[in-house]
C-alpha cells in the first residue's frame, strides 16, 4: 500500500515536471512574433459598423476604417482635406464641387472615385428618408450628386448650407467602396442584406486599418492596411500593426487593466484614481470634449411647468461643487447650451447658485413646499451618478424632494421622449448626454430642443420663436455664417431666459495611456469623440 | 414522530428552548449577542450616528474636502467619495436590512405554510399543483427573478422584496408539506376529520400547531441567507435605487474605489457577514436543541 | 444497478414540465417592461420612415400576436432550442448564452475543486474531535464561511491580491494571448491552453482563474465542511464503525473507509445541489473580477432591456439548476446501495 502511493507520487512529479518544461522551454519561443499591439478599452459595446446608418458607439472603429472628405479642425474651427484635396461652393451655397485625392485605394484594392462618393452619400440619405435611421439628415438638403469625372463630385442642394462641414461630419459621412455592394450579396444600397454585411464584421473603407475581428460586445480587432495612402504623409515607423478594442463597461475594469499592463490606452477610469496613475508614470491626457451633459427641465409637467419654479431649481444647483465634488475636477461648467469651444457658444449664461434668490423663485412660482421631482439619468456613468446625490442633497434645503430614477440609455431614451405622449410620465428633469454629429451649433440646438424633434427634446419645450430661430440661422450657415451664429446666441438667450435647459458640465475625458504607447495630441479630435487616429501613434517596444 | 418531541407549542415553549439554548451553546450566546446588537442597530441607528444625514444618503456640504478620508478618530469608518461618514451609513442603514429580512421570510412563511399545509391535507390536484407550483420557483433563484421584475418594474424596494418572496415561499411549502403529511396521517388527526370538525379548524388547530415550530426556527437561520441574497441583489443594482441606505448599496458605491479606498465596501460588508453569521448561529442551535436527530435542510446559504 | 430507467424518463419529463412554468412565468414578467423592444430591434428609427420600420421589427419579433400565442410560439421554440435573438448582441440568444457559459462553468468548477475537498477535509477533522473546541470553532468557521457575502469576499480578494502587486484581471492576457495565437475553442481556456499546448496562456489563466475561485469556494467549503461533519460523526456512532474500531481496526482506516465513506453519498446530493445554486455567485463574482461570462450578460440584459436575453438567462439558469439536481440524485444513486430510484 505504502509502496504504491509513493511510486504513484514519484510518476505524478515526473509527468508534471515533464510537461512543464515542454510548456515553459520549447513553445513559448517559437510563438511569440514581433507585433506591434495597443490595446484601447472602450467603455461601451459597439452598436454596429455600417458607415451609412450607424450613429452611436460604432464611430470609434468607423473612425479609424473609413475615411471621410473632410475632416474638421476645432481649433481653427475650419475643414482640412481627407479624401477630397480641395473644394469649392457657388456664391450662394446651393452648389459644392469636391475634387478627390487620387491613388486611394479601398482595403479590398479597389481605387477611390466619384462614383463611390456618389453611392455613400445618398445611400446615407435614403436610409434616413425611407427609415428614419443613422445621421443620413445631414445629407437632408443634398438634391442631386452628379459624377463629373472619376475624381470629380458636383453635389446640388435644395436650400443653402455649409456642405464642407457635413463632409466632415462624425456619422453618416463615410465613404465606402461599392465593391462591397457585390460582396454582400446586396440587389441595391438600401438592401438589408448589405447592413447585415457590414454589421457582421466587414468593411469596405479605405482608412488606415482595416477591421479583422469583430465581436461587438468584447473585442474589435484592427489592423494595419498598408496601402493606406496617408503612410507617407504621417511618416510614423511605430505606428501599430494590430489595434485591439476591447469592450470594458467599467471604470475599474479598465484601472485594472492598466496596472496589469493588459491595456495600453484607457478612456474611462474612475476619476477618483486619476492621480494615482499619474503618480504611477501614466500618461494622463486631459482632452477637453464636446460631450456634454445637458439639463432638460419638462416643461409640460407640474411643477417645472412653471418658469419661477425651474429657475427657482436651477439657482439651487451648487455649480461649484460639481466640477470639484462629482467630477473631480474633470469638467468645465457649461454655459449656455454649446460646449466651450465648438461654433456658437456662448459664454455669460450660467445661473448663480443663490438660496436666496432660488427662495424667492419658489415664492413667487406658487409651487407649495415639500414639492417633489423626478430626476431620471444615465445610470453607469459615475459623473451623473455623483451629480444626482449632490442635487438630491442640495435641493433638500429648499424642502424639494428628488426622487432619483437611473436607468440605462435606451430606458433614459423612453422615458425622455414620453414628454410628447405623456408628459406626466416624463420625468421633471433628464440629463442629455450629447456629443455632435457635425460641427453646427444646429446639431445640439435642433436635436434638443426644437419641436419637430420629438426624439431628443426631452424639455417638451415648444417655442415657435426659438425654432424660427434655429431655422433661419441654419439655412444662413451657406451664406453669412457670422450672422446666423448671432441668431444660435440669441436662441440660446431665451432658453436661459426660460431656464428650459442647460449645459451642465463639458466633460474633460482623461485618457490613460501605459508606458509602452506614445499618444501624441494630433490623435484625438473632439468633434469624432472616443477616436484614436491610430497612425499617429507610436508603440515603444 | 419522535421529533415531536421537545418541540414547543406556545411562545412560552419557545422561551424555554431558547433558554435551554443559551445554557448549553456557547455557539448560540455569540449568535444572540450578534442579532440582539444588530436589532438594537436598527432601532437607535439614525439617533446614534455621528452624521444622520450622511447616513440617510446625503451628501454633505463640505463634501470637497472631506470625501475619502481613511478611517481615523473623527470618522471611525472612514467617508466615501462624496464625503459621507461611512459608519453613519452603516447605522442607518440596519434599518433597511432588518427591514427587508423580516418582511421577505415573514411573507414567504406565510405563503409556504399556507400552501405545504393545503397540498398535505386536501392532496390530489391540489397536492399535485402547488407542488409543481413550488418546484418551477425552486428552479429560479432571487437573482434572475429580481432581473426580471427590474425590467418589468424599474428599480425599487418592491424589486428586492418580490423577488427574495417568490424564491423563498418554495422552501416554506416544500417543508412544511413534509411535515404536514406526517401530521395528516396521524390518527387523531383522521378521527377528527370523520367526528365532522371543520377542515378550517383541523387544519389550524392540530396540522398548523405540530408543522410551525421547526419552520419557524428554520425562518431564524434564513433570515441571514435572506440578508445575502437580498444584499447581492441590491449589491448588483437590481434592487434598491443608489442612493438607499442600505448596506449592498454602500458595498457597491465603494466598488470604484476599491483599490483606493477600500473602507467604503469592507465595513459594510462586514456588518452583513455579522448578522448573517448571527442569525445562522441562532438558528442552527436552537435546531439542534430541539431535535438533535432531525436533518437539516441543506440550502443555499444555509 | 439501483437506477431504473422508468425513473429516469420521468424525471426527464417532470424538468420539461418545470422548464414550461419557468419559460412561461419569465416571459410574462418580462414582456411587461415598460420601453418597446420593436424600437430598438429597428434601431432607433426617427424620420418619416420610422413607423413603418418599427411595425416591421414588431412582426419579426412576433410581437403583434396577442399574449397567450406569443408565449405558445415562444415555448414551442424553446422546446427546440431557439431562444429567439438577442437584442443587444444582434445574434441568437442559445449561441450568446453558450458561449458565455463556459467561462462560468470553467469559474464554478473551480471552485467547487477547492471547496468541496477542503471542506471535506475539515468536515472529517471536527468530527474527529467532536465536542471539543477545535470542532466548536471549525463548525463556526464552517458557518461563517458560508455567511460571508460572496461580492464582498471576492471585493476583499481582489484589494488584498491588488495590493500586493497581482492584479487578477480578466480571464487572460490579451497580447499574450495574441503573441501566441492562442484560440478559444471550448471555452475553458484551461482546457483549450492545454489542448494547444500553450502554457503561457494555460499559466496566465489559472492565475486569473485562482482568486475568483476562491470567493466562490467559500460557500461549498462552509457546507461541506458542516454537513461532512455532521454525517460523519453519525457514522461513527454506526455499531459497526465500533464494531470495527473494538477489532482493532486502524482509526484512519475507520474514518475513512466506513464513517466517510457512508457519508459520502449524502455528500455528493447536497454539493450537487448547492453547484446549481453557486451558478450566481459565480456570477456575481466574474462581475468583481471584470470576467467575461454569464454574469455579464445580467448587466446587458438590463442595459440593453433585452428581454430575450432576459429570458434566456432565466431558463437557462433553471435549466441548469434542474439538470444538476437530476444528475447529483443520479450520482447518489449509483453510489449508494441503499438509494433506488
Amino acid at each position: 500500500m505504502r509502496r504504491g502511493v509513493l511510486a504513484a507520487v514519484i510518476a505524478a512529479v515526473i509527468v508534471a515536471g515533464a510537461l512543464s518544461t515542454y510548456f515553459l522551454l520549447y513553445l513559448p519561443s517559437q510563438r511569440r512574433g514581433k507585433v506591434k499591439t495597443v490595446v484601447y478599452a472602450y467603455p461601451d459595446k459597439i452598436t454596429g459598423i455600417d458607415p451609412s446608418i450607424e450613429d452611436d458607439t460604432g464611430i470609434v472603429v468607423i473612425g479609424s476604417v473609413y475615411e471621410t472628405l473632410l475632416r474638421y479642425d476645432p481649433i481653427r474651427n475650419v475643414t482640412v482635406p481627407v479624401l477630397a484635396e480641395s473644394w469649392e461652393s457657388s456664391e450662394n451655397g446651393t452648389v459644392w464641387v469636391f475634387r478627390l485625392r487620387r491613388g486611394v485605394v479601398f482595403h479590398d484594392g479597389t481605387p477611390l472615385n466619384a462614383t463611390a462618393v456618389k453611392l455613400s452619400i445618398e445611400r446615407a440619405r435614403d436610409v434616413y428618408r425611407e427609415t428614419g435611421r443613422g445621421c443620413g439628415y445631414i445629407w437632408d438638403a443634398v438634391e442631386e450628386v452628379e459624377v463629373v469625372d472619376d475624381y470629380t463630385v458636383r453635389v446640388k442642394l435644395s436650400y443653402p448650407q455649409r456642405l464642407d462641414l457635413m463632409a466632415a461630419a462624425s456619422y453618416a459621412a463615410y465613404v465606402f467602396s461599392p465593391s462591397a455592394l457585390a460582396r454582400a450579396g446586396a440587389k441595391g444600397p438600401l438592401d438589408p442584406k448589405l447592413e447585415e454585411w457590414f454589421n457582421s464584421g466587414n468593411d469596405a473603407g479605405s482608412g488606415p486599418y482595416y477591421v479583422e475581428y469583430y465581436s461587438p460586445e468584447s473585442e474589435v480587432r484592427l489592423r494595419k492596411f498598408e496601402k493606406w495612402w496617408g503612410w507617407s504623409l504621417v511618416n510614423n515607423p511605430d505606428a501599430p500593426d494590430v489595434v485591439v478594442i476591447k469592450i470594458r463597461p467599467d471604470p475599474l475594469d479598465q484601472y485594472n487593466g492598466l496596472l496589469a499592463g493588459e491595456i495600453d490606452i484607457a478612456s474611462s477610469v474612475p476619476r477618483a484614481n486619476v492621480r494615482d496613475l499619474a503618480a504611477r508614470g501614466f500618461k494622463v491626457i486631459n482632452l477637453t470634449t464636446f460631450h456634454n451633459y445637458i439639463l432638460l427641465l419638462n416643461v409640460r409637467r407640474y411643477p417645472t411647468s412653471v418658469r419661477e419654479f425651474r429657475l427657482a431649481l436651477l439657482h439651487a444647483i451648487p455649480w461649484d461643487e460639481i466640477v470639484n465634488v462629482a467630477l473631480k475636477g474633470f469638467g468645465k461648467r457649461g454655459s449656455g447650451i454649446l460646449p466651450h469651444g465648438f461654433p456658437g457658444h456662448v459664454e455669460g449664461l450660467r445661473y448663480s447658485y443663490n438660496l436666496t434668490l432660488a427662495r424667492e423663485y419658489l415664492k413667487r412660482s406658487g409651487v407649495g413646499p415639500g414639492a417633489t421631482v423626478e430626476f431620471v439619468y444615465q445610470s453607469d456613468y459615475e459623473e451623473n451618478e455623483a451629480f444626482a446625490q449632490l442635487l438630491k442633497s442640495r435641493l433638500a434645503e429648499l424642502n424639494i424632494t428628488v426622487v432619483l430614477k437611473p436607468m440605462p440609455w435606451t430606458a433614459v431614451k423612453d422615458a425622455g421622449k414620453e414628454v410628447w405622449t405623456n408628459p406626466d410620465a416624463a420625468p421633471h428633469l433628464i440629463i442629455s448626454d450629447w456629443w455632435p454629429t457635425m460641427p453646427s451649433p444646429y446639431d445640439y440646438l435642433y436635436s434638443l430642443l426644437h419641436s419637430e424633434s420629438t426624439e431628443w427634446n426631452w424639455a417638451g419645450y415648444n417655442n415657435t420663436e426659438f425654432d424660427e430661430l434655429v431655422d433661419k440661422a441654419y439655412k444662413l450657415e451657406g451664406a453669412d455664417y457670422a450672422e446666423a451664429l448671432r441668431l444660435y446666441a440669441e436662441a440660446q438667450r431665451i432658453v436661459h431666459e426660460e431656464g428650459v435647459a442647460v449645459n451642465l458640465w463639458d466633460e474633460v475625458r482623461p485618457f490613460v495611456v501605459g508606458g509602452r504607447v506614445e499618444v501624441p495630441e494630433n490623435a484625438l479630435n473632439p468633434l469624432y469623440m472616443f477616436v484614436i487616429r491610430f497612425e499617429y501613434v507610436r508603440v515603444k517596444e | 414522530m419522535s421529533a415531536l418531541r421537545g418541540r414547543f407549542n406556545s411562545a412560552a415553549g419557545f422561551l424555554d428552548l431558547a433558554r435551554r439554548a443559551w445554557r448549553r451553546s456557547t455557539r448560540f450566546r455569540v449568535g444572540s449577542l450578534l442579532v440582539a446588537a444588530m436589532v438594537a442597530m436598527a432601532v437607535l441607528g439614525p439617533y446614534v450616528a455621528p452624521y444622520p444625514s450622511d447616513g440617510w444618503g446625503l451628501v454633505p456640504r463640505n463634501a470637497a474636502e472631506r470625501a475619502g478620508k481613511p478611517p481615523c478618530l473623527e470618522f471611525p469608518f472612514g467617508t466615501d467619495n462624496l464625503g459621507r461618514d461611512v459608519l453613519s451609513r452603516v447605522l442607518v442603514g440596519a434599518r433597511l436590512a432588518l427591514l427587508q429580512i423580516a418582511l421577505v421570510v415573514s411573507v414567504s412563511l406565510a405563503l409556504g405554510l399556507f400552501v405545504g399545509v393545503c397540498a398535505a391535507y386536501y392532496r390530489g390536484p391540489v397536492e399535485a399543483l402547488l407542488n409543481y407550483a413550488a418546484e418551477v420557483f425552486l428552479a429560479l433563484p432571487a437573482m434572475v427573478i429580481a432581473l426580471a421584475l427590474r425590467l418589468a418594474l424599474g428599480q425599487g424596494f418592491h424589486v428586492v422584496v418580490t423577488s427574495l418572496i417568490l424564491s423563498w415561499w418554495p422552501w416554506y411549502a416544500r417543508s412544511s408539506y413534509v411535515y404536514a403529511r406526517a401530521v395528516v396521517e396521524m390518527e387523531y388527526v383522521l378521527l377528527a376529520r370523520l367526528a365532522g370538525v371543520p377542515d378550517r379548524t383541523v387544519l389550524l388547530r392540530h396540522v398548523v400547531v405540530n408543522v410551525l415550530p421547526p419552520v419557524l426556527v428554520q425562518a431564524i437561520t434564513d433570515l441571514g441567507s435572506v440578508l445575502l441574497e437580498a444584499s447581492a441583489i441590491n449589491f448588483l443594482g437590481l434592487g434598491l435605487p443608489p442612493d438607499a441606505p442600505d448596506w449592498g448599496i454602500v458595498v457597491q458605491n465603494g466598488f470604484k474605489y476599491i483599490v483606493s479606498m477600500p473602507w467604503v465596501s469592507m465595513f459594510p460588508g462586514a456588518f452583513i457577514l455579522a448578522t448573517a453569521l448571527g442569525f445562522s448561529l441562532v438558528g442552527d442551535s436552537l435546531r439542534e436543541e430541539m431535535d438533535p436527530k432531525m436533518r437539516r435542510r441543506w440550502k443555499l446559504w444555509f | 444497478m439501483p437506477l431504473s430507467l422508468n425513473y429516469l424518463v420521468k424525471r426527464l419529463l417532470w424538468s420539461v414540465a418545470v422548464l414550461v412554468g419557468v419559460v412561461v412565468f419569465s416571459y410574462v414578467v418580462i414582456i411587461l417592461s415598460p420601453g418597446d423592444p420593436a424600437v430598438k430591434w429597428a434601431g432607433n428609427p426617427r424620420g418619416p420612415g420610422a413607423a413603418k420600420a418599427v411595425e416591421e421589427a414588431r412582426r419579426e419579433l412576433g410581437l403583434d400576436l396577442p399574449l397567450h400565442l406569443q408565449v405558445l410560439n415562444f415555448l414551442k421554440m424553446v422546446l427546440t432550442g431557439d431562444l429567439g435573438y438577442s437584442i443587444a448582441y444582434r445574434q441568437p440568444v442559445f449561441a450568446v448564452l453558450t458561449r458565455n457559459l463556459a467561462a462560468t462553468l470553467e469559474l464554478l468548477f473551480a471552485a467547487y475543486l477547492i471547496g468541496v475537498p477542503l471542506g471535506s477535509l475539515l468536515g472529517v477533522a471536527a468530527a474527529m474531535r467532536r465536542g471539543g473546541s477545535v470542532d466548536g470553532l471549525l463548525q463556526t468557521l464552517g458557518l461563517a464561511l458560508a455567511s460571508t457575502p460572496t461580492f464582498w469576499l471576492g471585493m476583499a480578494v481582489f484589494a488584498v491580491l491588488f495590493s500586493a502587486g497581482f492584479p487578477a484581471y480578466g480571464r487572460v492576457s490579451t497580447g499574450l494571448a495574441l503573441a501566441t495565437g492562442f484560440q478559444a475553442i471550448t471555452g475553458f481556456y484551461l482546457l483549450d491552453a492545454l489542448l494547444q499546448l500553450n502554457a503561457p496562456v494555460f499559466f496566465d489563466a489559472l492565475a486569473r482563474l485562482l482568486p475568483p475561485a476562491l470567493a466562490v469556494a467559500a460557500y461549498p467549503t462552509g457546507l461541506c465542511l458542516r454537513l461532512s461533519r455532521a454525517l460523519v460523526a453519525d457514522a461513527l456512532l454506526e455499531e459497526y464503525v465500533r464494531a470495527a474500531v473494538a477489532w482493532g481496526v486502524k482509526r484512519r482506516v475507520v474514518v475513512w473507509k466506513y464513517a466517510f465513506r457512508a457519508a459520502l453519498p449524502g455528500l455528493v446530493q447536497v454539493a450537487g445541489t448547492a453547484f446549481a445554486y453557486s451558478l450566481i455567485d459565480a456570477m456575481v463574482v466574474e462581475y468583481v473580477f471584470g470576467r467575461e461570462g454569464l454574469g455579464r450578460l445580467l448587466f446587458d440584459a438590463i442595459a440593453f432591456s433585452d428581454f430575450k436575453l432576459a429570458v434566456g438567462l432565466l431558463v437557462l439558469v433553471a435549466a441548469f439548476y434542474l439538470a444538476v439536481n437530476t444528475l447529483a440524485d443520479v450520482a447518489q444513486a449509483l453510489i449508494d446501495p441503499r438509494v433506488r430510484l
